[in-house]
């Protein structure tokens, strides 16, 4: 898609602000009604998902152009997809601002509008196949003396994806070497790729650069097929939506599964493949990252077109996939967290589909710390809110966020992987 | 965008570099606005053609009035707005400065003895229910959307919803108010002007709502509201809307019909209708309540719009007249005797309960609608990306409404398949109030291609062919008007522009407010 595509949407905001907002009869609070926090945070109408979309308008009028401050209104997003389902109750797929702003970036670095800071991730994953500015080399450090089979060398069904942000953070490896021995202990014939796993590249396509985000699509699917895969396997809740939302709008036939650990976990536990012998007693919330929850939806394509009723009836023909972000996954981490043994679950406010975004995404942890902290802090607050001991998780990007919050701001609060629970309780 | 460097160095000042800004795309956002498409001198996009000065996002009333008074200075126009949903926001000269008041959201206070909420001009109704449900109240929503701003609604705009039946109109709703005068003055309405506390508008200190709103409001013409208390009523129902579920197939997750009831009724003809909302009225039990036509419920109702005829040969929907209405009390006695009532009514008016409330979703549907209006009216733009509410809008007795339909339908019904759903000239949404012996009709239903300016000049045409003849026989009210618009309907109504013009030199004198959708004295 162009900018110029997404003209109509552009011009069909009703301006109505439903996109601030957790929708109406949802909301239980004044203090958590919100769900976007670019506008939570920097308050002009610019930066909620109707103003970016207006943006759009404005910039293909011709009314304004692009410049620095523009482009500094678009990456001050996470793009959390909050506004795209608070919008699509009254929209429909008139407006979709998600992919307006999507559209906008690519625009903004078609154009050279680009972030000093995007621009050294793009720099690392060009040298180094990674958007952490870390040496390729090291990438499958975290696996050393697992012994699991490696795909560049054996064929295996199913890969686990370890993805660029746990695999260098030494923090977060025990929830990518809890998972894959997991996968050890339910039986699951899989493999990695240890230091030849190369990034997702769906932070690419979240800071507009597309040509960068397909090269990595195509390299990753090529090499997985070749290695006979049939199943890709993720602790990370960014990569999982890469791979199942993002992929398959540019690889036409994938025809490799996407799930993500929690989806597996949740089986095992049903099927007695894992079982939990020890207490946990933990009273915990679980935040749902974005990419897991309303923007880890399947991916449904629509090449349809806009067809005229009498009426003035605007229909989509065939109609457009309803994506009200309903179908992400959203039980089997809570499922995994009901059966350990002395966990308590409470849920937030803002929850499943209206989940407040951790604040990592959409590049805004690489060139805005600040409003990734800030966004954070909003969630910890939340989270606290509910009583809970600790606050879990599915993600590395989220949880790396939320301590770096909790850091920041001097809470005494745990942020945890389900995965890393799941084992406190084998 | 040509204020001058002096004004907007003191505007920084005042609400810190951080909260202002002239840079180009950020204003033309804040230049966009429901339905400006349709404006006769616009631009033909919601883009509207002034561009506004500078915009401000004050984070207190000394900031506010900090902001007027640097207008008042050097002789600049200003215009405040919350949540901004419709043209009445939009600036109507080059260089307003546009205040928006996103910064100034709390609930300050929640009186549960007196039975009112102190709210700033950002907070929404739906936060404001949420929060007084738990103590078991409830304000009056306005029915164009629970994102919108009650402070707004009640001191400046409006003021229609589907509690109007019980609560009456909005507009008797504001009680203290803090008011940011044209001039720079801060003005406390009510008891609040004695320093009594907030829960009285009419006094002991100065009763000014009359001058402050009127009936439908001055639409940010007139100074900046920055602090209202808002009347709250009794909710018997759960301390949280009981929804479950995943949109679009919401559902009811308790049972809540022991304190509130909800139906759907149809009657023959809108005289019948008409005499039980005058019945229902009289008997005082209903606790909210809208009459639709037949063809507004459809568009409404999500489950129900696949009734609508997409081809001229496909059936055509009933046009039986709907009440949408809910019975409520905390005590169970009570509820009963209300249904034994209503039933009475529907009896002796033909009356009958709609089997549309058993498929699936209706009833929570029209919960959430009467309750927490979420998308009742946003969520009408799933069929094309453009529509108004208001064809025609009237305020009259139920029966003089009816008139003022029947003399409309014709014309209405020659627009069906061009800019009106087939079948569905009957389109309107009328909450009551007073008893049901008032009604604001709002006769809606019309649609536009927003991207297709034949679709838009074909619905701007059915616009002036429904309304010349009635604003000949001089039964058009306006609501949200302009200022040109107040100073025509002015001559033929009392001269109540002459009024407002009055109003505005002595609060206005130096036209700091912008009164395009108000008054302008010049």
């Amino acid at each position: 898609m162009a900018l110029e595509n997404v003209e109509k949407n552009a011009l069909r905001c009703l301006r109505c602000s439903n996109c601030k907002w957790v929708p109406g009869a949802h909301v239980k609070s004044w203090r958590f009604a919100q769900i976007c926090p670019s506008i939570f945070k920097y308050n002009f109408h610019a930066y909620s998902g109707g103003g970016r979309v207006i943006t759009a308008a404005s910039i293909i009028s011709g009314r304004t152009e692009l410049t620095d401050e523009v482009a500094e209104i678009i990456y001050k997003c996470q793009l959390c997809g909050g506004c795209d389902i608070a919008c699509r109750p009254s929209m429909g797929g008139f407006v979709e601002p998600l992919d307006v702003i999507r559209e906008l970036r690519i625009k903004a670095v078609g154009e050279g509008f680009l972030v000093p800071e995007h621009m050294m991730a793009i720099e690392s994953l060009k040298n180094e196949d990674n958007m952490v500015q870390k040496p390729k080399a090291e990438r499958g450090d975290w696996a050393e003396g697992l012994d699991i089979k490696n795909i560049t060398q054996e064929k295996a069904e199913v890969v686990f994806h370890a993805g660029c942000k746990a695999s260098f953070d030494r923090d977060l490896w025990g929830q990518i070497r809890g998972a894959v021995l997991l996968l050890k202990e339910a039986g699951v014939d899989f493999g990695i790729m240890g230091k030849d796993e190369v990034c997702c590249g769906g932070r690419a396509y979240s800071i507009g650069y597309m040509g960068e985000f397909t090269k990595y699509a195509e390299h990753n699917i090529e090499t997985w097929k070749n290695a006979g895969v049939k199943k890709v396997v993720t602790a990370c809740a960014d990569g999982f939506g890469a791979l199942r939302n993002l992929y398959p709008k540019v690889i036409e036939e994938m025809d490799i599964e996407v799930i993500h650990i929690s989806q597996y976990l949740d089986e095992f536990i049903k099927e007695g493949k894992i079982k939990f012998s020890k207490e946990v007693p933990m009273k915990v919330t679980y935040h749902d990252p974005c990419n897991l929850g309303r923007l880890g939806e399947a991916y449904a394509k629509w090449d349809g077109v806009e067809k005229k009723l009498p009426g003035p009836i605007v229909e989509f023909d065939p109609p457009k996939p309803e994506r009200y972000g309903v179908n992400g996954v959203y039980e089997p981490p809570r499922n995994i967290l009901k059966s350990i043994p002395g966990i308590e679950l409470v849920e937030m406010e803002r929850i499943r589909e209206h989940s407040w975004c951790c604040g990592a995404g959409g590049g805004a942890i690489d060139a805005y710390p600040d409003f990734a902290l800030s966004t954070a802090k909003e969630r910890i607050e939340e989270a606290k809110s509910t009583g809970a001991e600790a606050m879990a998780t599915a993600c590395p990007w989220c949880i790396r966020n939320f301590r770096d919050a909790v850091e920041k701001y001097g809470y005494n609060f745990p942020v945890y992987d389900v995965i890393d629970l799941a084992l406190k309780a084998m | 965008m040509s204020i001058a460097k002096d004004a907007y160095k003191m505007l920084e000042s005042v609400v810190g570099p951080e909260n202002i800004s002239q840079d180009p795309t950020m204003l033309d956002v804040y230049s966009y606005h429901f339905l400006a498409e349709l404006q006769r001198k616009g631009t033909g996009t919601k883009f509207v053609p002034h561009k506004p000065g500078a915009v401000v996002l004050p984070g207190s009333v000394e900031q506010v009035q900090g902001i007027i008074s640097v207008c008042n200075r050097f002789g600049l126009k200003s215009k405040a707005h919350s949540t901004s949903f419709g043209s009445w926001n939009a600036h109507s000269w080059e260089d307003v400065v546009i205040i928006d008041l996103r910064r100034m959201d709390k609930i300050l206070e929640i009186d549960e003895k007196n039975m009112y909420a102190v709210v700033e001009p950002y907070v929404t109704w739906a936060q404001l229910q949420a929060e007084a449900m738990k103590l078991g109240m409830t304000p009056s929503l306005a029915g164009v959307g629970c994102q919108t701003s009650p402070l707004a609604n009640v001191t400046c705009g409006l003021g229609m919803g589907p509690f109007n039946i019980s609560m009456g109109f909005n507009e008797r709703h504001a009680l203290g108010v803090e008011w940011a005068l044209p001039n720079g003055e801060i003005l406390r309405m009510g008891s609040l002007g004695s320093r009594a506390g907030w829960f009285c508008g009419d006094g002991p200190g100065p009763s000014l709502r009359g001058i402050l709103r009127g009936e439908y409001g001055n639409l940010g013409g007139l100074g900046v509201v920055t602090k209202c208390a808002i009347k709250l009523f009794d909710w018997p129902g759960p301390s949280e809307i009981p929804i479950e579920g995943m949109f679009p197939k919401l559902r009811l997750s308790e049972d809540i019909s022991d304190r509130l009831k909800y139906f759907l009724i149809t009657f023959s003809d809108r005289e019948r209708r008409n005499e039980a909302t005058r019945l229902i009225g009289e008997a005082e039990i209903a606790y909210q309540m809208y009459a639709w036509g037949h063809g507004f419920l459809l568009a409404a109702v999500p489950e129900l719009s696949h009734l609508i005829p997409r081809n001229p040969e496909d059936k055509k929907p009933p046009k039986d007249p709907v009440l949408a209405m809910s019975l409520a009390s905390n005590s169970p006695d009570e509820l009963l005797y209300q249904e034994k009532v209503l039933m009475k009514i529907l009896d002796k008016t033909g009356g009958k309960l709609s089997d549309y409330m058993n498929i699936l979703g209706v009833a929570c549907t029209i919960f959430r609608y009467l309750t927490r209006p979420d998308y009742l009216f946003s969520g009408l733009a799933r069929f094309a990306s453009g529509w108004w509410i208001t064809l025609f809008d009237f305020v009259g007795t139920p029966d003089s409404i009816t008139e003022v339909q029947k003399s409309a339908i014709g014309t209405l019904e020659k627009w069906e398949g061009k800019n009106i759903l087939l079948g569905c000239a009957d389109s309107y949404c009328q909450p009551m109030y007073e008893g049901a012996h008032v009604g604001y009709l709002d006769h809606s239903g019309g649609y536009y291609d927003v991207c297709d300016t034949e679709s838009r000049q074909s619905y701007t045409d059915m616009i002036m062919e429904i309304n010349r003849p009635l604003v000949e026989k001089n039964i058009i009210h306006p609501t949200i008007a302009s200022n040109k618009a107040n100073q025509r309907a002015g001559m033929l109504m009392s001269n109540f522009h002459e009024w407002q013009k009055k109003i505005k030199a002595a609060f206005d004198p130096r036209s700091v407010s912008d009164g395009g959708y108000y008054i302008e004295v010049d």
